[in-house]
């Protein structure tokens, strides 16, 4: 997408941002799939971006994943402006649909990842503050534990009990709305 | 950011914005059974170790989850110090058409442990599909010693649980219910703090026996029509205000007429200053009803009489019979003084002779009236402001007795006088 047509190339090149990964990775990004991230459209804003944009706190495994993810969600962004003023209201309506059935689907194929990459991916959605994925790999994890009992939410989750069993059965009461 | 190894517990090492944003993605009663998982207080929900919850405002609209968890709302959160509740589950209009006689099977039964167990609940709000049969009888109901306001709307709720919410719940003093069909003779014995009543919509109610020392406010917008039945007549009532020394503010609206000719001395129209009469019922367009209802009794003998008898079919205005203007609408039995009336808002006005003899009566008998304002009705066919002009010219010259009353007419909305109970009943919805 950043080589659409010549033109567009030298606007195109100054519009690449380097995002580097804890393990020093380099990763060439657009700026519109940069800016997905809020936390890195501030620093464009506030123009600190020329060197690279470190980023400790994310390897680059996980970077690489957010990056896919930014990608795909920046071009549907794209496409929806592009498209706006290019077809009918109608057609328009088609494509956007069409695109939004795409987009789902990645979504769900993007979130087939074992579970510490998906808490990574939590966390660093929410430290690069992308409010997509941020909404996705958290509604991933409330999926999991949806419909469980608590004993077999803290078998999957490793969750230690430290509760005495008074303080359960009161919370048990409290909470008896709940479970029934 | 170390990324969560086997064994570990991914979970419980995620900061508590993020064990939040997870916990938002549940429902309501999943995220409430993570309570119990540890002592990690994020899983505690925010009640129960952070900030008091103080006010919960939900819309959830229709549908098993979204009720389901409507009530779990309730439950949940007057169970942790909330003070200010509102579920609302209204289903879209459309929807309800062809589920209007729903049984006591579709409502959801508020929990009884609501009323049982000591909360703090100041004011409660509750619209659909809420059943509130587990209101136990006086003085059971402790749970909800401090509310303050609690309002009702398509509520299954009975004239017993009225009664007994009422009479439980000391510190109320404001209720209003809506459209609450179950509802045929309500009684409203309060103490001394109720001030605020509004009956809106609950269409069965034929008869509302009213205690309440301290009200100032008072609206009801019914539906009071005769039973055609003669053993049934004794008790059909209509509208019984006790003393009502504070009311300000009384609002009485019709969607038909009424037939009743219970002869009770009405004093509480005498204390009011401001009078709202909302003639819905006078546009003719049920003409399965006779006369007009004002629900209080003693007007409403003086307006049968004024309407000069039955108008069976077609608009009102035009089955009435062709009296001359100038028939004398004094009508036998009128003593009536609204001496502290001072505000006449005629709503939805169409200029039918009915609704100018109304005017008329109440002018003369109005002392102190200051304003009349004439709210010409919003619907299509309805008169434009040019045809509005006789009828001010008509309404002023009626004002024989009154020559400072100052006469308005405006178009809905435009009207800048004093808004009683009118428009927060009926611009909101």
């Amino acid at each position: 997408m950043a080589s659409a047509g010549s033109g567009d190339e030298k606007a195109a090149a100054a519009a690449m941002i380097t995002l580097i990964s804890s393990d020093n990775e380099k990763f060439e990004v657009t700026e519109a799939t940069a800016t997905l991230s809020q936390t890195i459209r501030h620093m464009i804003e506030d123009g600190c971006t020329d060197g690279g944009v470190p980023l400790p706190n994310v390897t680059s495994k996980i970077l690489a994943r957010v990056i896919e993810y930014c990608k795909k969600h920046a071009t549907a962004a794209a496409g929806e402006e592009g498209s706006s003023s290019s077809f009918s209201d109608a057609a328009f309506l088609e494509v956007d649909r069409a695109f939004l059935e795409e987009l789902e689907e990645f979504d769900d194929a993007f979130l087939e990842v074992d579970r510490a990459t998906l808490f990574d991916l939590i966390l660093a959605a929410n430290y690069l503050d992308i409010k997509g994925l941020l909404n996705l790999t958290c509604q991933k994890v409330a999926d999991s534990v949806k419909g469980k009992t608590p004993e077999q939410i803290r078998e999957m989750y490793n969750i230690v009990n430290d509760l005495t069993p008074e303080e359960e059965a009161e919370i048990r009461r409290e909470t008896q709305w709940a479970f029934e | 950011m170390a990324a969560a190894a086997a064994g570990e517990d991914p979970l419980s090492g995620l900061p508590d914005d993020l064990l939040h944003s997870i916990l938002r993605g549940l429902p309501l009663k999943h995220a409430a059974r993570t309570s119990a998982l540890s002592r990690r207080r994020c899983f505690r929900l925010h009640a129960e170790h952070g900030a008091p919850l103080n006010a919960f405002r939900v819309a959830l609209g229709l549908g098993d989850a979204a009720s389901a968890l409507g009530r779990d709302v309730v439950g949940w959160v007057a169970a942790r110090g909330a003070r200010d509740v509102e579920v609302d589950l209204t289903p879209p209009p459309q929807e309800e058409e062809d589920d209007t006689d729903h049984g006591s099977a579709a409502f959801l039964e508020i929990p009884g442990d609501l009323f049982l167990a000591e909360n703090s609940l100041e004011r409660l709000a509750l619209g659909g599909r809420f059943g509130l049969r587990a209101v136990p009888a006086p003085p059971g109901a402790a749970g909800l010693a401090r509310l303050r306001s609690l309002s009702l709307s398509d509520a299954d709720v009975t004239d017993e649980v009225v009664q007994a919410m009422v009479s439980s719940f000391r510190a109320l003093e404001l209720l209003s219910l809506r459209r609450c069909r179950r509802l045929t003779s309500v009684r409203v014995i309060a103490g001394g703090r109720l001030r605020v009543l509004e009956i809106v919509g609950c269409l069965a109610v034929r008869a509302l026996q009213v205690a309440a020392p301290a009200l100032e406010s008072f609206a009801f917008h019914g539906d009071i029509v005769c039973s055609t039945d003669p053993d049934e007549e004794e008790d059909a009532g209509g509208v019984l205000l006790g003393d009502t020394p504070a009311l300000r503010d009384a609002y009485l609206s019709h969607l038909g007429f009424g037939d009743y000719d219970d002869d009770r001395h009405e004093e509480c129209i005498a204390h009011a200053n401001v009078l709202t009469l909302c003639s819905v019922g006078l546009l003719g367009s049920t003409p399965t009803h006779r006369n007009l209802n004002i629900a209080c009794d003693r007007v409403v003998g003086c307006l049968r009489s004024l309407l000069g008898g039955p108008a069976d079919a077609g608009g009102a205005a035009a089955s009435l019979p062709a009296a001359g203007e100038d028939e004398p609408d004094i009508v036998p039995n009128v003593d009536i003084v609204l001496d502290h009336l001072t505000l006449i808002k005629s709503v939805n006005i169409r200029g039918t002779r009915c609704e100018l003899r109304l005017l008329r009566f109440l002018m003369n008998r109005a002392p102190a009236l200051g304003e009349v304002v004439l709210v010409i009705a919003e619907e299509e066919g309805a008169l434009g402001g040019e045809e509005m002009m006789p009828i001010q010219t008509r309404v002023s010259a009626m004002r024989t007795a009154l020559p400072e009353a100052r006469v308005t007419v405006c178009r809905p909305g435009k009207d800048g006088s004093r808004n009683p109970a009118h428009t927060k009943l009926y611009h909101e919805q």
